[in-house]
């Protein structure tokens, strides 16, 4: 079963996706902000789906720690976005994608499917060449 | 000769909302009115013989405004002042005038300004306010859609008709709702000039072919109608042209008469590919047609029959064309119907300003 770990701060929005979530057959780790990964407390995950605009340390900058691990550059990092300036800051950042609320379930699912299906070996291995 | 030139000192000082002043061809100022007192707050003894650059901002002296103006309007006779200027005190306010070259005499100019600071704050505000409002209400519409399609899919499993009939009719107001939100996001995007274009090779044909399968399923007792020419391939946003068409195919659908005849027709026009929509409608008045791409556009005629919605599609979908560096246009008599025109560049160019 992949590993998903969302890092929402609103708890409507995180208790809809994690049902969501595993419904579609994820294992899902969920949490409020990014304190406890950022202090060490490192939960590996096939793919991680961070709200940008959190309290606390902005979602960006949580994937650009996550990013700094060389062996984490290969995981899947999907932000939720608020704002519609966001997809540079997105790709400097080091994400591989955001999607834009509101989005609707069939949105969000496909683009998590596009990492974590087997086609997602191939979008890794061309974003790899590119880099 | 005196006597002459007193009326007209009467004159402008009775415009007391309106500063006059003139200036000559270096921009010293050597008129100055009643109301340019109140307006920048100097005396006329203050200013006469000082140049005009002390009334502009720091960061338009610097990109070289006051001589843009003072050339253009010595080259063409005239110019539009819509900037922030520097009162006396250090203060500022946005001036919105006209600037018109003096012929008699010493070649100079006059510049008649007024303080319309108060409606640009408005307009700020307005625009600050639709962007406030809109990203406030993204999150919540998110996960409103998402416990609705959970409920939606559990009560599908359970096979429990009733229920499902009323989610379904739940999720089409949470579309609805969306759809709203979307489009203040929209409109807050363009006025921040934050929307940019993913551009890729699209086959607007095929787009508009998806378009009206998709529009058949939902309004199976229109007669739609495409006639859909050999075109190029262009350099757009896919979405955002799919945006457009839906947005000028369910007005069509609106505003046309049930099993009326809406016809889409594409074609080659110079470097464009050009898109028809036509309706069956009863048509718009002139008035109307000026007025369509403003925001929050609605009609007041008695006779249109109106439609919910917050008055920003047309808008947003000008917009979207005007970014393609394409141009959109309404065309139609009272009782003819109506159509609507897109044309996009088959090569891209950059917006026209």
């Amino acid at each position: 079963m992949k590993k998903i770990v969302l890092i929402e701060d609103d708890e409507s929005i995180r208790d809809s996706l994690l049902i969501i979530l595993k419904r579609a057959g994820y294992e899902v780790s969920e949490y409020q902000n990014g304190n406890s990964l950022l202090n060490g407390d490192f939960e590996r995950a096939d793919l991680y789906l961070i709200d940008k605009q959190l309290s606390g340390v902005d979602g960006l900058d949580i994937c650009k720690y996550i990013k700094s691990y060389e062996d984490m550059r290969d995981v899947p990092i999907i932000i939720i976005s608020a704002s519609p300036e966001l997809e540079k800051y997105v790709k400097a950042a080091g994400a591989d994608n955001f999607i834009e609320k509101p989005f609707s379930k069939k949105r969000l699912l496909e683009l998590i499917e596009k990492y974590l299906s087997a086609l997602g070996f191939f979008y890794l291995a061309a974003r790899l060449s590119v880099v | 000769m005196i006597e002459n030139g007193q009326q007209v000192r009467l004159l402008t000082d009775s415009i007391s909302d309106f500063a006059i002043l003139t200036a000559d061809k270096h921009g010293i100022i050597n008129g100055w009115n009643r109301g340019a007192e109140k307006v920048f707050g100097y005396s006329e003894e203050e200013v006469i013989g000082k140049p005009t650059r002390i009334l502009y901002t720091p960061e338009d002296l610097e990109t070289g405004v006051v001589e843009k103006e003072i050339a253009q309007v010595l080259a063409s006779g005239w110019a539009e002042d819509e900037r922030w200027h520097l009162r006396k005190d250090g203060s500022r306010f946005y001036a919105s005038g006209i600037v018109n070259s003096l012929k008699e005499g010493n070649e100079g100019f006059v510049k008649i300004a007024r303080d319309m600071t108060m409606n640009k704050i408005i307009e700020q505000q307005k625009d600050d306010f639709i962007m406030v409002a809109s990203h406030e209400l993204r999150t919540p519409v998110t996960s409103i859609k998402a416990y609705t399609e959970i409920l939606h899919d559990m009560l599908l499993e359970q096979n429990d008709k009733q229920p499902v009939e009323l989610i379904t009719k739940l999720s089409g107001q949470v579309d609805r709702l969306t759809a709203l939100v979307n489009e203040l996001l929209d409109t807050s995007k363009i006025t921040q000039g934050l929307m940019p274009l993913k551009r890729e090779q699209i086959d607007i044909n095929r787009l508009i072919s998806d378009c009206i399968d998709n529009l058949r399923t939902l309004q199976p007792n229109q007669n739609l109608v495409t006639e859909l020419g050999e075109v190029p391939e262009i350099s757009a946003d896919k979405e955002r042209i799919i945006q457009v068409l839906n947005n000028l195919l369910s007005n069509a659908v609106k505003y046309s008469p049930q099993g009326g005849d809406i016809i889409v027709r594409t074609g080659t026009v110079g470097e464009n590919v050009e898109v028809s929509v036509r309706d069956s409608g009863i048509g718009m008045s002139a008035e109307t047609i000026s007025k369509l791409y403003q925001r929050f556009y609605r009609s007041s005629d008695p006779k249109v029959k109106t439609f919910p919605g917050l008055g920003l599609g047309l808008y947003i979908s000008h917009e979207i064309i005007k970014a393609h560096g394409g141009t959109l246009k309404a065309d139609s008599r009272e009782g003819e119907g109506s159509v609507f025109l897109l044309r996009l560049p088959v090569t891209p160019i950059p917006p026209a300003k």
